[in-house]
């Protein structure tokens, strides 16, 4: 019996010590200590730059002097337009060769945030020095804490001199919170819809006596899906395969196999409505949902059940293929596969020359040439009665922003993440002149700053760049709101959508009533999680 | 002052204090490496997040935290303090339980039938025995990738609805089967669970499956013998030999099984993502028609970032709530498959059956 007790006293002892050791290794886990920022809101902090030292020497013209600074950089920067970002980099560090060194590590799409979540919070030492991330999340991560204010003391003391009233004032509002900024912007972009102009205009779809094939409002936009779906319930509209090899002649539309437009993701379009249509995800202290109120946005959902009908819906990975068979009169997608993937396949040459084999007749040659185009949202989910709103042709797009973390410990360190940031938003290419943004842009971004857009540089890229024709005018996009917890917010709003959308596919279908009783239980839960959050 | 020794006395104290060492020395020798882990990796986390259950933690800062009393406890018990968390938690709740209520009989009683008929040994029942245990090889990603081919719906080429198109739904991951309502709770049963179940079903059956047949292989042949010349036919020797000698098996294989499918996560995760998602709690954690217990304690500390960095106690409670109901339902396992002593039952049957004779 007192054997037992000996072993259980040893056994306790074991476990004790053990648990303490334990409670050691956890303490030990953030070793960033106070530097790391916390959830108790960016107000709390934001002009504490006590975590850099002071250690900024200039030269004889007041610039900020550089011996051999590293930064490390995560970028979010994936396929295709790493190619014209790793150029960039590389010219970047050939430039301030001995002064500056960016580090760049790519985290891909999906897990930049939770990577930057988890090593902030438990790999300290390994985490960036620079963000450079989707522009909506600098409100989340300013809010966590992560990042340094880029307050007007900050800029004059790391001697940057960036002129943020070049910033496009739509795109640059989601780089600040609560009016402080926070990062630097670089770009705006959204999703772009590509449209058949060929099967619009062949079968007298067209606008302005059938010379203008993209709607620009609302009704023009309904007006053209009622008119395919129409012909194509009828037998009757015409339709062919683009793809290359294929034969192009034309021919009849199947009733069943027909989709006048094919959304890729309902979530951008969502958002579009809502911001073009008067409406915000929030209220201004950013803890009332907001969106669900939003006539636009309820008319955009109602629509998917209404105006639409289930066989605008399709599922994505077959967009594509259905896009070039013809069998869809428009799409949308990503900017980037605009221009890389798509315009050389669907513009191909076998179009513009008379092949009877390929069926490719010389009316065809003359009038269809070029069947595919692309454009953003002009207007189509304004309802009439925000028609004369300034808002009204203006849609939802993000973007780039670069942010400097509260990883950086020195002054010196900042000022060259700000030189970097002013080097790759205002900066121009040493042999070239050409604006180092403008050359970014090529891979299907709009720049963020008015005085690149303006420059020539920019706009002779643009004469030949169909995507950034497609983009438009930087000022017509609308970036996210600032918003602590935009994650949660944006997923609510886009979930309401995509329950739509299955609630379409479903075999029960949706009615208007449905679509509208999920918007509202999807805001309800979105305010009980935001709810939550503050009060945790 | 001196201390008076005896002696005797202390070559007895010393005698016995070696003695003690000597006898468990060794036992705690072998001992401590699990004694260490199981302090290190269950009990400290089981306190230490007891600890983070009764506090305001927060991933990124901890030690910074403060008591709040049973807050967590009570979004979880109290349905008007946030009445959509208590919704979503016991929900899930509820699709962990009533699943493992119908799988576990199932996983259980398909592999002993198996096993049994192996154990028989037809002709080619070493390739038969291969080919059941085949599918627990399959990574489950793998396998979620297999059943998603199988029941996606025939706009996306899925093989079922290809090959049987009039059967089940269109979307089998999207549509809903019935409803049914336990108190206040209307449930609402998606299609979705139906290749969750298979693939459960599937990929499980090869390990229970696997223990029963070595089971089978320890049975004495002598009983089996006996039970032949006592008369009796397959059944009975399957009832009144097979099951009662391999009981232990039996009862490790229900044990392991309610615990797993208790904590169902893989299967949903590939298939569905938990989902179709219901909308009135699309925000909550395990806000799907297919969520778990074990996906709402992940939403909350891993899936979510916000709230990873803001809930982690909630997810510490409702860990221990779900640990609490593991352990019981373990525990009632285990009493009521206990062994019990027989007294003298036996010998008073074979009494009985004597003067029937």
């Amino acid at each position: 019996m007192k054997a037992k007790k000996n072993l259980l006293v040893l056994a306790g002892g074991i476990l004790l010590g053990g648990m303490a050791l334990s409670s050691l290794g956890g303490c030990s886990g953030n070793g960033s200590g106070s530097i790391a920022g916390s959830q108790s809101g960016a107000s709390a902090s934001s002009a504490d730059f006590s975590g850099l030292t002071d250690d900024l020497d200039f030269d004889d013209n007041g610039k900020p002097l550089f011996d051999n600074v590293e930064l490390s950089v995560w970028s979010i920067v994936g396929s295709p337009d790493d190619v014209i970002y790793k150029k960039l980099i590389d010219a970047f560090n050939n430039e301030y060769l001995g002064q500056i060194k960016l580090n760049v590590t790519y985290v891909g799409n999906y897990d930049y945030y939770n990577t930057l979540d988890t090593t902030w919070q438990n790999d300290f030492a390994s985490a960036p020095d620079v963000c450079f991330m989707h522009n909506e999340k600098t409100t989340e991560y300013a809010y966590k804490g992560y990042l340094y204010p880029l307050t007007e003391a900050f800029l004059a003391k790391t001697q940057c001199s960036l002129d943020f009233t070049q910033a496009f004032p739509n795109i640059d509002r989601v780089t600040k919170f609560n009016g402080v900024r926070y990062a630097v912007p670089v770009d705006g972009h959204g999703f772009l819809t590509q449209f058949r102009q060929d099967i619009i205009k062949k079968n007298g779809l067209g606008f302005d006596n059938n010379t203008r094939y993209i709607p620009e409002s609302y009704a023009e936009y309904l007006t053209l899906l009622q008119g395919l779906r129409a012909k194509a319930d009828a037998g009757t509209l015409s339709i062919r395969n683009i793809n290359k090899g294929q034969n192009h002649a034309w021919k009849y539309a199947t009733k069943a196999s027909f989709y006048p437009s094919f959304t890729q993701s309902t979530d951008p379009d969502g958002l579009s409505s809502l911001y073009a249509n008067g409406g915000a995800l929030c209220s201004e202290d950013h803890k009332i949902v907001t969106f669900q109120n939003n006539p636009g946005f309820k008319s955009y959902l109602t629509d998917q059940v209404n105006r639409w009908n289930s066989k605008l819906i399709g599922e994505s990975g077959t967009n594509t293929e259905l896009f070039g068979e013809g069998n869809i009169a428009m799409f949308s997608e990503g900017p980037w596969w605009v221009a890389q993937t798509y315009d050389p396949n669907w513009n191909n040459a076998e179009l513009t020359t008379a092949n009877a084999s390929l069926g490719v007749s010389q009316d065809d040659v003359d009038n269809y040439p070029k069947p595919y185009t692309a454009s953003h949202p002009k207007g189509w989910w304004t309802i009439p009665a925000n028609a004369s709103l300034g808002t009204a042709s203006q849609w939802y797009g993000n973007g780039h922003a670069i942010s400097l973390t509260k990883h950086l410990t020195s002054w010196t360190k900042a000022a060259a993440a700000l030189e970097f940031a002013k080097w790759y938003t205002q900066g121009k290419n040493a042999d070239t002149g050409i604006y180092n943004l403008a050359t970014w842009t090529t891979g299907g971004h709009l720049p963020a700053w008015q005085n690149v857009y303006q420059s020539t540089d920019y706009q002779n890229i643009r004469a030949k760049n169909m995507t950034l024709q497609a983009l438009g005018d930087p000022s017509d996009i609308i970036a996210m709101e600032d918003i602590p917890y935009e994650t949660t917010v944006f997923n609510g709003l886009a979930s309401s959508c995509s329950q739509v959308i299955s609630a379409l596919k479903s075999d029960s279908g949706c009615t208007e009533t449905a679509a509208l009783q999920i918007l509202s239980d999807t805001a309800a839960s979105t305010q009980a999680s935001i709810d939550l959050l503050y009060e945790g | 002052m001196e201390k008076t020794v005896v002696v005797e006395e202390y070559a007895k104290k010393k005698c016995r204090r070696e003695g003690t060492l000597r006898k468990y020395g060794l036992a705690l020798a072998f001992l401590a490496p699990f004694i260490l882990a199981f302090g290190l990796f269950f009990l400290f986390p089981f306190f230490y997040g007891l600890y983070i259950s009764l506090t305001n933690f927060k991933y990124g800062s901890p030690g910074k935290e403060v008591l709040n009393g049973f807050k967590w406890y009570s979004y979880l018990f109290d349905p008007s303090a946030k009445p959509l968390i208590y919704e979503s938690f016991w929900r899930a709740f509820l699709h962990s339980f009533i699943f493992s209520l119908i799988m576990v009989p199932i996983a259980i009683l398909v592999p002993l039938f198996l096993a049994i008929l192996v154990h028989l040994k037809p002709p080619g029942y070493k390739i038969f025995r291969s080919l059941i245990y085949l599918p627990s090889i399959v990574p489950l990603t793998a396998a979620g990738t297999v059943f998603t081919m199988l029941f996606l719906p025939a706009q996306t080429h899925g093989l079922l609805a290809a090959l049987f198109p009039n059967l089940g739904p269109n979307e089998w991951f999207i549509d809903s089967w019935f409803t049914f309502n336990i108190g206040s709770f209307s449930v609402d049963v998606a299609y979705a669970w139906i290749p969750i179940f298979l693939m459960c079903f599937w990929g499980g059956w090869g390990g229970n499956f696997l223990i029963l047949s070595a089971g089978l292989e320890n049975v004495p042949k002598s009983l089996y013998e006996a039970a032949s010349i006592d008369g009796c036919n397959h059944w009975q020797k399957t009832l009144h030999v097979t099951i009662p000698n391999i009981k232990g098996q039996l009862v490790l294989c229900l044990f392991t099984t309610i615990i797993g499918y208790l904590g169902l996560y893989g299967q949903n995760y590939v298939l569905v993502q938990g989902g179709p998602t219901i909308a009135r709690l699309s925000s909550m954690p395990a806000s799907g028609k297919t969520s778990t217990i074990i996906y709402f304690i992940q939403d909350i500390v891993a899936n979510n970032p916000n709230f990873k960095s803001t809930l982690y106690g909630l997810g510490a409670a409702a860990s221990l709530v779900f640990a609490l109901l593991v352990g019981t339902v373990a525990g009632l396992q285990m009493w009521l498959t206990r062994d019990k002593k027989a007294g003298t039952r036996i010998s008073e049957d074979y009494q009985r059956w004597l003067s029937q004779k």
